[in-house]
């Protein structure tokens, strides 16, 4: 490699694309009438080619792949870690926030009556089949007044909403996937929200997907 | 930059390579590189809704490996092995490795740790001037430096084959 002309050192930039356009051209214009510089750019781009030949283990990838599938989402609690389903950790996380905006939301911070139902539903892999749900779970035993307050409530932007589970109005969440739901209802407003968990390679991000939304109690 | 799955697997399709070659011209030992790409994919995974605030993916993923390299090279000389130079490899490795990867790599390791280290994120990492000064933690005039005098270095080592 031979620098010298001193526009040589400016090559290694040029073949960079890290010059500006006015440079660029400028450069392009001197290395076709520059023999030290035309040579320059043939040997820094023979030794880019060469360079490339050093390439990764081909089975790495699928090897590092699989052990990343493998680790657990984890949380802590008190400096100790705990291994929870994802699910049920961001179910309860989810929980304790909507309380917490929720009764800030409404300026009530003693909820009358509570009731929180846990289920969980298979979206349908096509549109024409329905969804299946399982069983629902109820922290009490109060299903006629959550069916009049569910019939009652209008729906209420809070600011954190996303959007909500039906499985119709989320298309961000792929068919076949298995969507955890918890309602918590007080006398004064619904808070409903879900989580949905297809792959377990990407956790927590996938949390996303699911939604968090207010409806108030009339 | 929104990570969801689909975003992990582009990113992880996208980069892994990067960090792979990255890791393995800083270090020269594939079965180090290979734990320094899962571990730099690993602690990416473990940001949870941190991740979505990292504006540029690529060059944090370089960042770690860049310190998981560097706690590597500590660990060695606490252990008195010699970080510097090509480690030999196993029969495995060598099968997937050819002589003229063994040259290139050879030739990069025996460049001053700046030029390795900017060359490399260039080459292998993919990322700008900017980007490197960044990770780095240089001026982009030294990146401009040091990239020119990494390759002019390396065309001598490597003069048969280029």
């Amino acid at each position: 490699m031979n620098s010298d002309c001193p526009q040589a050192s400016l090559v290694s930039q040029l073949i960079d694309n890290e010059l500006s356009d006015g440079e660029r051209t400028s450069l392009l214009e001197h290395v076709a009438r520059c023999e030290v510089c035309t040579r320059e750019m043939d040997n820094l781009k023979r030794l880019r080619s060469t360079l490339a030949l050093l390439s990764a283990d081909p089975s790495a990838k699928q090897r590092i792949r699989n052990a990343l599938s493998s680790k657990k989402t984890r949380m802590t609690f008190a400096g100790r870690r705990l291994s929870v389903p994802l699910p049920i950790a961001a179910t309860i996380m989810l929980m304790l926030g909507a309380s917490v905006i929720g009764n800030a939301y409404f300026g009530f911070f003693r909820p009358v009556r509570e009731q929180i139902v846990y289920k969980s539903v298979y979206l349908p892999n096509q549109v024409s089949e329905p969804a299946k749900e399982t069983a629902e779970v109820k922290t009490t035993d109060d299903s006629a007044a959550r069916q009049q307050a569910t019939a009652n409530s209008q729906s209420i932007d809070s600011g954190v909403s996303r959007k909500r589970h039906n499985g119709v109005n989320a298309p961000q969440i792929e068919p076949g996937a298995k969507l955890f739901i918890a309602t918590l209802q007080t006398d004064r407003y619904i808070a409903e929200f879900s989580t949905t968990t297809k792959y377990r390679l990407y956790p927590i991000p996938k949390i996303y997907s699911g939604g968090l939304n207010f409806s108030e109690q009339r | 930059m929104l990570m969801n799955n689909s975003g992990f697997e582009e990113l992880y399709s996208k980069q892994f390579d990067c960090v792979y070659r990255y890791a393995l011209a800083l270090t020269g030992r594939h079965a180090l590189a290979e734990d320094i790409t899962q571990e730099a994919f690993t602690r990416l995974l473990n940001n949870g809704f941190a991740i979505k605030r990292i504006e540029r993916p690529a060059a944090w993923l370089m960042r770690v490996a860049r310190n998981l390299a560097m706690e590597s090279f500590r660990d060695q000389a606490r252990a008195r092995l010699q970080p510097e130079g090509v480690i030999p490899m196993n029969p495995e490795q060598l099968f997937f490795t050819n002589e003229i990867q063994q040259r290139v790599l050879s030739a990069v390791r025996t460049l001053p740790e700046a030029q390795r280290d900017c060359l490399s994120l260039r080459e292998y990492g993919g990322l700008s001037y900017e980007e490197i000064a960044d990770v780095m933690g240089i001026s982009i005039d030294q990146v401009k430096v040091q990239l020119f005098r990494a390759r002019r270095n390396l065309s001598k080592h490597l003069e048969d084959l280029t």
